[in-house]
Protein backbone atom coordinates (compact mmCIF):
# COMPACT_ATOMS: atom_id res chain seq x y z
CA UNK A 1 0.00 0.00 0.00
CA UNK A 2 1.62 3.22 -0.93
CA UNK A 3 2.38 5.52 1.68
CA UNK A 4 2.32 9.31 1.23
CA UNK A 5 5.04 11.31 1.56
CA UNK A 6 5.33 14.98 2.46
CA UNK A 7 6.26 17.22 -0.81
CA UNK A 8 10.32 17.56 -1.20
CA UNK A 9 10.39 21.42 -1.00
CA UNK A 10 13.81 20.24 1.20
CA UNK A 11 15.68 17.69 -0.48
CA UNK A 12 16.17 14.25 2.28
CA UNK A 13 20.07 14.51 1.72
CA UNK A 14 20.01 18.44 3.20
CA UNK A 15 17.57 17.47 6.03
CA UNK A 16 20.42 14.86 7.57
CA UNK A 17 22.91 17.29 7.33
CA UNK A 18 21.09 19.53 9.41
CA UNK A 19 19.93 16.66 11.48
CA UNK A 20 22.83 15.21 12.16
CA UNK A 21 24.40 18.76 13.14
CA UNK A 22 21.65 18.87 15.39
CA UNK A 23 18.65 20.85 13.72
CA UNK A 24 15.54 19.44 15.54
CA UNK A 25 12.98 20.97 13.15
CA UNK A 26 15.14 18.74 10.53
CA UNK A 27 15.23 15.87 12.35
CA UNK A 28 11.58 16.39 12.84
CA UNK A 29 10.39 16.31 9.05
CA UNK A 30 12.91 13.32 8.11
CA UNK A 31 11.08 11.01 11.32
CA UNK A 32 7.19 12.45 9.37
CA UNK A 33 8.28 11.57 6.03
CA UNK A 34 9.37 8.12 6.83
CA UNK A 35 7.88 7.29 9.99
CA UNK A 36 5.00 5.38 8.53
CA UNK A 37 6.44 3.64 5.86
CA UNK A 38 9.15 2.64 8.19
CA UNK A 39 6.53 1.81 10.86
CA UNK A 40 4.79 -0.66 8.53
CA UNK A 41 7.85 -2.63 7.04
CA UNK A 42 9.05 -3.44 10.65
CA UNK A 43 5.85 -4.56 11.61
CA UNK A 44 5.31 -6.58 9.01
CA UNK A 45 8.60 -8.42 10.28
CA UNK A 46 8.24 -8.07 14.19
CA UNK A 47 3.97 -8.86 13.86
CA UNK A 48 3.21 -6.00 16.82
CA UNK A 49 3.27 -2.20 17.40
CA UNK A 50 5.36 -1.55 20.56
CA UNK A 51 8.66 -4.10 18.74
CA UNK A 52 8.26 -2.02 15.18
CA UNK A 53 8.06 1.50 17.15
CA UNK A 54 11.29 0.03 18.77
CA UNK A 55 12.93 -0.91 15.64
CA UNK A 56 11.98 2.55 14.30
CA UNK A 57 13.44 4.48 17.03
CA UNK A 58 16.22 2.20 16.40
CA UNK A 59 16.96 2.86 12.43
CA UNK A 60 16.26 6.38 13.00
CA UNK A 61 19.63 6.84 15.33
CA UNK A 62 21.62 4.28 13.29
CA UNK A 63 20.64 6.50 10.57
CA UNK A 64 21.75 9.53 12.24
CA UNK A 65 25.28 8.13 13.89
CA UNK A 66 26.45 6.47 10.37
CA UNK A 67 25.80 9.34 7.82
CA UNK A 68 29.34 8.47 5.88
CA UNK A 69 28.16 5.05 5.06
CA UNK A 70 24.89 6.59 3.48
CA UNK A 71 27.21 8.75 1.00
CA UNK A 72 24.48 9.26 -1.49
CA UNK A 73 24.55 5.85 -3.18
CA UNK A 74 21.20 5.21 -3.03
CA UNK A 75 17.84 7.48 -2.25
CA UNK A 76 17.79 8.38 1.53
CA UNK A 77 14.16 6.09 1.45
CA UNK A 78 15.98 3.11 0.73
CA UNK A 79 18.66 3.38 2.81
CA UNK A 80 16.10 3.58 5.62
CA UNK A 81 14.38 0.78 4.88
CA UNK A 82 17.57 -1.49 4.87
CA UNK A 83 18.85 0.24 8.40
CA UNK A 84 14.90 -0.47 9.37
CA UNK A 85 14.73 -3.62 8.20
CA UNK A 86 18.10 -5.20 9.50
CA UNK A 87 16.94 -3.51 12.72
CA UNK A 88 13.93 -5.67 12.85
CA UNK A 89 15.23 -8.57 11.90
CA UNK A 90 18.05 -7.80 14.77
CA UNK A 91 15.31 -6.96 17.61
CA UNK A 92 13.35 -9.99 16.30
CA UNK A 93 16.26 -12.32 17.00
CA UNK A 94 16.62 -10.51 20.27
CA UNK A 95 13.77 -10.62 21.55
CA UNK A 96 12.22 -14.01 20.39
CA UNK A 97 13.37 -16.15 22.85
CA UNK A 98 12.11 -13.73 25.36
CA UNK A 99 9.05 -13.32 24.32
CA UNK A 100 8.34 -17.45 23.63
CA UNK A 101 9.70 -17.46 27.29
CA UNK A 102 7.21 -15.12 28.53
CA UNK A 103 4.33 -16.39 27.34
CA UNK A 104 4.90 -20.67 27.91
CA UNK A 105 4.62 -19.14 31.12
CA UNK A 106 1.51 -18.13 30.79
CA UNK A 107 0.34 -21.50 29.75
CA UNK A 108 -1.62 -22.15 26.72
CA UNK A 109 -5.00 -21.60 27.34
CA UNK A 110 -3.81 -17.88 28.43
CA UNK A 111 -1.81 -17.89 25.01
CA UNK A 112 -5.57 -18.43 23.05
CA UNK A 113 -7.49 -15.80 24.66
CA UNK A 114 -4.80 -13.14 25.25
CA UNK A 115 -4.61 -12.51 21.18
CA UNK A 116 -4.46 -8.71 20.87
CA UNK A 117 -7.83 -8.26 20.10
CA UNK A 118 -8.01 -4.92 17.72
CA UNK A 119 -11.34 -5.13 15.82
CA UNK A 120 -14.65 -4.72 16.88
CA UNK A 121 -16.93 -5.33 14.00
CA UNK A 122 -17.10 -9.05 15.58
CA UNK A 123 -17.15 -10.94 12.53
CA UNK A 124 -15.04 -9.12 9.65
CA UNK A 125 -12.88 -8.25 12.17
CA UNK A 126 -12.14 -11.99 14.08
CA UNK A 127 -11.53 -13.12 10.26
CA UNK A 128 -8.89 -9.91 9.65
CA UNK A 129 -7.55 -10.75 12.79
CA UNK A 130 -6.97 -14.59 11.97
CA UNK A 131 -5.57 -13.75 8.61
CA UNK A 132 -3.27 -11.17 9.69
CA UNK A 133 -2.42 -14.01 12.59
CA UNK A 134 -1.48 -16.43 9.45
CA UNK A 135 0.20 -14.15 7.70
CA UNK A 136 2.62 -13.05 10.17
CA UNK A 137 2.78 -16.90 10.68
CA UNK A 138 3.89 -17.76 7.18
CA UNK A 139 5.73 -14.85 7.39
CA UNK A 140 7.83 -16.40 10.04
CA UNK A 141 8.10 -19.17 8.67
CA UNK A 142 10.36 -17.70 5.30
CA UNK A 143 13.81 -17.26 6.50
CA UNK A 144 14.89 -13.56 7.49
CA UNK A 145 16.36 -13.09 4.13
CA UNK A 146 13.21 -13.89 2.33
CA UNK A 147 10.56 -12.36 4.87
CA UNK A 148 13.17 -8.89 4.37
CA UNK A 149 12.90 -9.53 0.52
CA UNK A 150 9.28 -10.00 0.50
CA UNK A 151 8.24 -7.47 2.91
CA UNK A 152 10.28 -4.27 1.02
CA UNK A 153 8.52 -5.02 -2.07
CA UNK A 154 5.51 -5.98 -0.62
CA UNK A 155 5.15 -3.51 2.14
CA UNK A 156 7.39 -0.16 0.71
CA UNK A 157 6.33 -0.88 -2.75
CA UNK A 158 10.36 -1.01 -3.93
CA UNK A 159 11.01 -2.43 -7.43
CA UNK A 160 12.64 -5.75 -8.14
CA UNK A 161 15.68 -3.05 -8.57
CA UNK A 162 15.58 -1.13 -5.82
CA UNK A 163 15.39 -4.09 -3.54
CA UNK A 164 18.27 -5.72 -5.10
CA UNK A 165 20.29 -2.10 -4.43
CA UNK A 166 19.10 -1.75 -0.85
CA UNK A 167 19.88 -5.63 -0.02
CA UNK A 168 23.30 -5.76 -2.06
CA UNK A 169 21.95 -8.56 -4.11
CA UNK A 170 21.18 -9.19 -7.93
CA UNK A 171 17.60 -9.10 -9.50
CA UNK A 172 17.62 -12.95 -10.02
CA UNK A 173 18.14 -13.36 -6.29
CA UNK A 174 15.60 -10.89 -5.55
CA UNK A 175 12.86 -12.68 -8.23
CA UNK A 176 13.68 -16.20 -6.79
CA UNK A 177 13.31 -15.09 -2.91
CA UNK A 178 9.90 -13.41 -3.80
CA UNK A 179 8.41 -16.98 -5.55
CA UNK A 180 9.32 -18.72 -2.94
CA UNK A 181 8.02 -16.33 -0.26
CA UNK A 182 4.84 -16.08 -2.47
CA UNK A 183 4.49 -19.89 -2.85
CA UNK A 184 4.82 -20.25 1.34
CA UNK A 185 1.80 -17.57 2.04
CA UNK A 186 -0.18 -18.97 -0.64
CA UNK A 187 -0.11 -22.06 1.03
CA UNK A 188 -0.49 -20.83 4.29
CA UNK A 189 -3.37 -18.97 3.28
CA UNK A 190 -4.98 -21.29 1.49
CA UNK A 191 -8.29 -20.94 2.50
CA UNK A 192 -8.80 -17.53 2.11
CA UNK A 193 -7.14 -17.56 -1.62
CA UNK A 194 -10.02 -18.78 -2.44
CA UNK A 195 -12.82 -16.30 -1.11
CA UNK A 196 -13.92 -14.15 -3.30
CA UNK B 1 15.06 -15.84 -29.82
CA UNK B 2 12.03 -15.10 -32.30
CA UNK B 3 8.55 -15.28 -30.33
CA UNK B 4 6.67 -16.82 -33.25
CA UNK B 5 9.41 -18.80 -33.86
CA UNK B 6 9.74 -20.33 -30.97
CA UNK B 7 6.62 -21.81 -29.60
CA UNK B 8 7.82 -24.35 -27.10
CA UNK B 9 9.01 -21.40 -24.96
CA UNK B 10 7.00 -20.33 -21.59
CA UNK B 11 8.59 -18.14 -18.88
CA UNK B 12 9.98 -19.25 -15.86
CA UNK B 13 7.24 -18.26 -12.83
CA UNK B 14 9.74 -16.30 -11.34
CA UNK B 15 9.78 -14.34 -14.80
CA UNK B 16 5.67 -14.69 -14.40
CA UNK B 17 5.46 -13.02 -11.36
CA UNK B 18 7.81 -10.06 -12.25
CA UNK B 19 5.03 -9.47 -15.41
CA UNK B 20 2.62 -9.78 -12.98
CA UNK B 21 4.55 -7.48 -10.56
CA UNK B 22 4.59 -4.61 -13.62
CA UNK B 23 8.35 -5.38 -13.71
CA UNK B 24 8.00 -4.57 -17.43
CA UNK B 25 6.71 -1.47 -17.35
CA UNK B 26 8.31 1.38 -18.55
CA UNK B 27 11.66 -0.47 -19.79
CA UNK B 28 11.99 -0.34 -23.15
CA UNK B 29 14.85 -2.46 -22.77
CA UNK B 30 12.49 -5.17 -21.89
CA UNK B 31 9.78 -4.57 -24.33
CA UNK B 32 10.89 -7.48 -26.52
CA UNK B 33 10.84 -9.92 -23.23
CA UNK B 34 7.34 -8.31 -22.42
CA UNK B 35 6.05 -9.56 -25.49
CA UNK B 36 7.14 -13.11 -25.29
CA UNK B 37 5.13 -13.10 -22.02
CA UNK B 38 2.14 -11.41 -23.44
CA UNK B 39 2.23 -14.04 -26.33
CA UNK B 40 2.62 -16.52 -24.04
CA UNK B 41 -0.18 -15.55 -21.87
CA UNK B 42 -2.56 -15.57 -24.63
CA UNK B 43 -1.82 -18.51 -25.50
CA UNK B 44 -2.02 -20.16 -22.67
CA UNK B 45 -5.47 -19.37 -20.66
CA UNK B 46 -5.07 -21.37 -17.71
CA UNK B 47 -2.20 -18.97 -16.83
CA UNK B 48 -5.14 -16.47 -15.47
CA UNK B 49 -5.31 -18.77 -12.54
CA UNK B 50 -2.03 -17.65 -12.05
CA UNK B 51 -2.53 -14.14 -12.12
CA UNK B 52 -5.80 -14.59 -10.17
CA UNK B 53 -3.67 -16.11 -7.54
CA UNK B 54 -1.03 -13.03 -7.50
CA UNK B 55 -3.97 -10.59 -7.41
CA UNK B 56 -5.72 -12.18 -4.40
CA UNK B 57 -2.08 -12.23 -2.25
CA UNK B 58 -1.16 -8.54 -3.29
CA UNK B 59 -5.37 -8.13 -1.90
CA UNK B 60 -4.75 -9.88 1.25
CA UNK B 61 -1.88 -8.53 2.15
CA UNK B 62 -3.57 -4.81 1.83
CA UNK B 63 -6.35 -5.68 3.68
CA UNK B 64 -3.93 -6.56 6.58
CA UNK B 65 -1.51 -3.07 6.85
CA UNK B 66 -0.75 -2.27 10.18
CA UNK B 67 -2.55 0.68 11.60
CA UNK B 68 -1.00 3.73 12.41
CA UNK B 69 0.30 4.16 15.64
CA UNK B 70 -1.38 7.03 18.04
CA UNK B 71 0.16 10.27 17.91
CA UNK B 72 1.27 9.83 21.26
CA UNK B 73 3.47 6.56 20.13
CA UNK B 74 4.71 8.72 17.59
CA UNK B 75 5.92 11.56 19.78
CA UNK B 76 7.26 9.40 22.22
CA UNK B 77 9.39 7.77 19.34
CA UNK B 78 10.46 10.69 18.21
CA UNK B 79 11.55 11.68 21.96
CA UNK B 80 13.51 8.19 22.00
CA UNK B 81 15.32 9.29 19.06
CA UNK B 82 16.30 12.58 19.91
CA UNK B 83 17.86 11.22 23.60
CA UNK B 84 19.58 8.38 21.68
CA UNK B 85 21.40 10.84 19.23
CA UNK B 86 22.18 13.16 22.02
CA UNK B 87 23.17 10.64 24.52
CA UNK B 88 25.86 9.10 20.94
CA UNK B 89 26.92 13.23 20.04
CA UNK B 90 28.19 13.47 23.99
CA UNK B 91 30.22 9.96 23.71
CA UNK B 92 31.34 11.20 20.20
CA UNK B 93 32.80 14.27 21.75
CA UNK B 94 34.13 12.77 24.51
CA UNK B 95 35.92 10.65 21.92
CA UNK B 96 39.41 13.20 21.73
CA UNK B 97 39.72 13.14 25.19
CA UNK B 98 40.39 8.96 25.39
CA UNK B 99 44.33 9.59 23.61
CA UNK B 100 45.14 11.60 26.14
CA UNK B 101 43.44 9.66 29.11
CA UNK B 102 45.01 6.19 27.93
CA UNK B 103 48.86 8.08 27.37
CA UNK B 104 47.89 9.49 31.10
CA UNK B 105 47.15 5.56 32.33
CA UNK B 106 51.00 4.09 30.32
CA UNK B 107 52.39 6.75 32.14
CA UNK B 108 51.05 6.23 35.43
CA UNK B 109 51.68 2.20 34.93
CA UNK B 110 54.98 2.62 33.70
CA UNK B 111 55.80 4.76 37.06
CA UNK B 112 53.54 2.13 39.71
CA UNK B 113 55.42 -0.86 37.61
CA UNK B 114 58.90 1.00 38.71
CA UNK B 115 58.22 1.70 42.26
CA UNK B 116 56.50 -1.90 42.05
CA UNK B 117 60.24 -3.21 41.53
CA UNK B 118 62.21 -0.99 43.44
CA UNK B 119 59.95 -2.28 46.96
CA UNK B 120 60.35 -5.87 45.83
CA UNK B 121 64.30 -5.77 45.24
CA UNK B 122 63.90 -4.09 48.89
CA UNK B 123 61.72 -7.38 51.08
CA UNK B 124 63.41 -9.86 52.14
CA UNK B 125 63.45 -13.36 50.91
CA UNK B 126 60.60 -15.31 51.78
CA UNK B 127 60.92 -18.01 54.15
CA UNK B 128 61.04 -21.72 52.79
CA UNK B 129 57.94 -23.29 53.82
CA UNK B 130 54.82 -21.90 52.43
CA UNK B 131 51.71 -20.03 54.89
CA UNK B 132 49.80 -22.93 54.29
CA UNK B 133 49.34 -26.02 51.48
CA UNK B 134 46.70 -25.84 49.16
CA UNK B 135 44.44 -29.72 48.40
CA UNK B 136 45.55 -30.51 44.67
CA UNK B 137 41.68 -31.09 44.31
CA UNK B 138 38.45 -31.17 46.17
CA UNK B 139 36.70 -34.06 46.17
CA UNK B 140 32.89 -33.65 44.77
CA UNK B 141 30.41 -33.73 48.36
CA UNK B 142 28.83 -37.54 48.55
CA UNK B 143 25.24 -37.78 49.01
CA UNK B 144 24.72 -34.53 49.83
CA UNK B 145 20.90 -33.33 49.54
CA UNK B 146 20.28 -31.51 47.23
CA UNK B 147 19.06 -27.56 48.97
CA UNK B 148 16.62 -25.00 47.24
CA UNK B 149 18.14 -22.21 45.56
CA UNK B 150 16.67 -19.00 47.51
CA UNK B 151 16.30 -16.47 44.67
CA UNK B 152 14.34 -13.71 46.75
CA UNK B 153 14.10 -12.95 50.34
CA UNK B 154 10.40 -12.53 51.22
CA UNK B 155 10.89 -8.86 52.54
CA UNK B 156 12.14 -8.22 48.82
CA UNK B 157 8.86 -8.87 47.42
CA UNK B 158 5.49 -7.31 48.21
CA UNK B 159 2.81 -8.65 46.18
CA UNK B 160 0.06 -6.13 46.02
CA UNK B 161 -3.18 -8.25 45.40
CA UNK B 162 -3.23 -11.78 43.95
CA UNK B 163 -6.68 -13.29 43.71
CA UNK B 164 -7.51 -16.94 43.69
CA UNK B 165 -8.02 -16.49 39.49
CA UNK B 166 -4.98 -14.61 39.33
CA UNK B 167 -2.30 -16.95 40.23
CA UNK B 168 -2.31 -18.69 36.91
CA UNK B 169 -1.37 -15.49 35.43
CA UNK B 170 1.27 -14.46 37.91
CA UNK B 171 4.57 -14.48 36.39
CA UNK B 172 7.98 -14.88 38.29
CA UNK B 173 10.95 -13.03 36.41
CA UNK B 174 12.46 -14.44 33.00
CA UNK B 175 12.89 -18.30 33.23
CA UNK B 176 15.07 -20.08 34.08
CA UNK B 177 16.76 -17.93 36.71
CA UNK B 178 20.50 -18.55 36.63
CA UNK B 179 21.76 -16.88 39.57
CA UNK B 180 20.46 -14.09 41.83
CA UNK B 181 17.22 -12.83 41.34
CA UNK B 182 17.60 -8.94 40.80
CA UNK B 183 14.52 -7.58 40.16
CA UNK B 184 13.52 -4.48 38.03
CA UNK B 185 12.93 -1.20 39.96
CA UNK B 186 9.83 0.58 39.72
CA UNK B 187 11.57 3.46 37.94
CA UNK B 188 13.37 1.00 35.31
CA UNK B 189 10.04 -0.46 34.04
CA UNK B 190 7.46 1.32 31.56
CA UNK B 191 3.95 0.23 30.13
CA UNK B 192 3.82 0.74 26.60
CA UNK B 193 0.50 -0.35 26.30
CA UNK B 194 -1.61 -2.75 26.87
CA UNK B 195 -3.49 -5.77 25.61
CA UNK B 196 -7.46 -6.49 26.13
CA UNK B 197 -7.95 -10.15 26.34
CA UNK B 198 -10.93 -11.92 28.15
CA UNK B 199 -9.38 -12.52 31.71
CA UNK B 200 -7.65 -8.95 31.85
CA UNK B 201 -5.44 -6.80 30.60
CA UNK B 202 -1.83 -8.13 29.57
CA UNK B 203 0.80 -4.86 29.74
CA UNK B 204 3.35 -4.52 27.27
CA UNK B 205 6.66 -3.36 29.27
CA UNK B 206 9.99 -2.08 28.22
CA UNK B 207 12.45 -2.54 31.01
CA UNK B 208 15.90 -0.39 30.95
CA UNK B 209 17.91 -3.58 31.94
CA UNK B 210 16.83 -7.19 30.96
CA UNK B 211 16.19 -7.85 34.70
CA UNK B 212 13.28 -10.09 36.07
CA UNK B 213 10.34 -8.96 37.32
CA UNK B 214 7.19 -9.76 38.84
CA UNK B 215 3.70 -8.91 37.49
CA UNK B 216 0.78 -9.64 37.95
CA UNK B 217 -2.67 -9.32 35.23
CA UNK B 218 -4.68 -5.85 36.21
CA UNK B 219 -8.58 -6.09 35.78
CA UNK B 220 -10.21 -4.24 33.07
CA UNK B 221 -13.08 -3.02 35.46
Amino acid sequence: MAVGLAPLAVSDESLLNQAVAGHRNALDELFRRYRLLAFRVAHRLLGNEADALDAVQEAFVKALLHLPSFQGRSSFKTWMLRVVSNAALDLGRRRGRREALSMDALGPKFREECEPLQETDPGHGLQRQDLRKKLHEALDQLSPAQRQTFVLHAEAELSYREVAETLGISIGTVMSRLYYARQRLRAVLEPWMTEE
Amino acid sequence: MNVASDSNWEPDPELLAAYFDGEFEGRPELADMRARVEAWLEAHPGAKEEWAAHRKLRTLWQETTPAEPADAAWQETLARIQAGQRGSTETRRRVPWLPLLAAAACVYAVIALGWGIAQFRNTPEPSALPVAIAPKEIPPPQDEPVEVLPVADASEITVLRIDGADTATLVVGLLPVDGDLELADPGEVRIVHCRACPRGVVPHVRQGENRPMIYARADTD
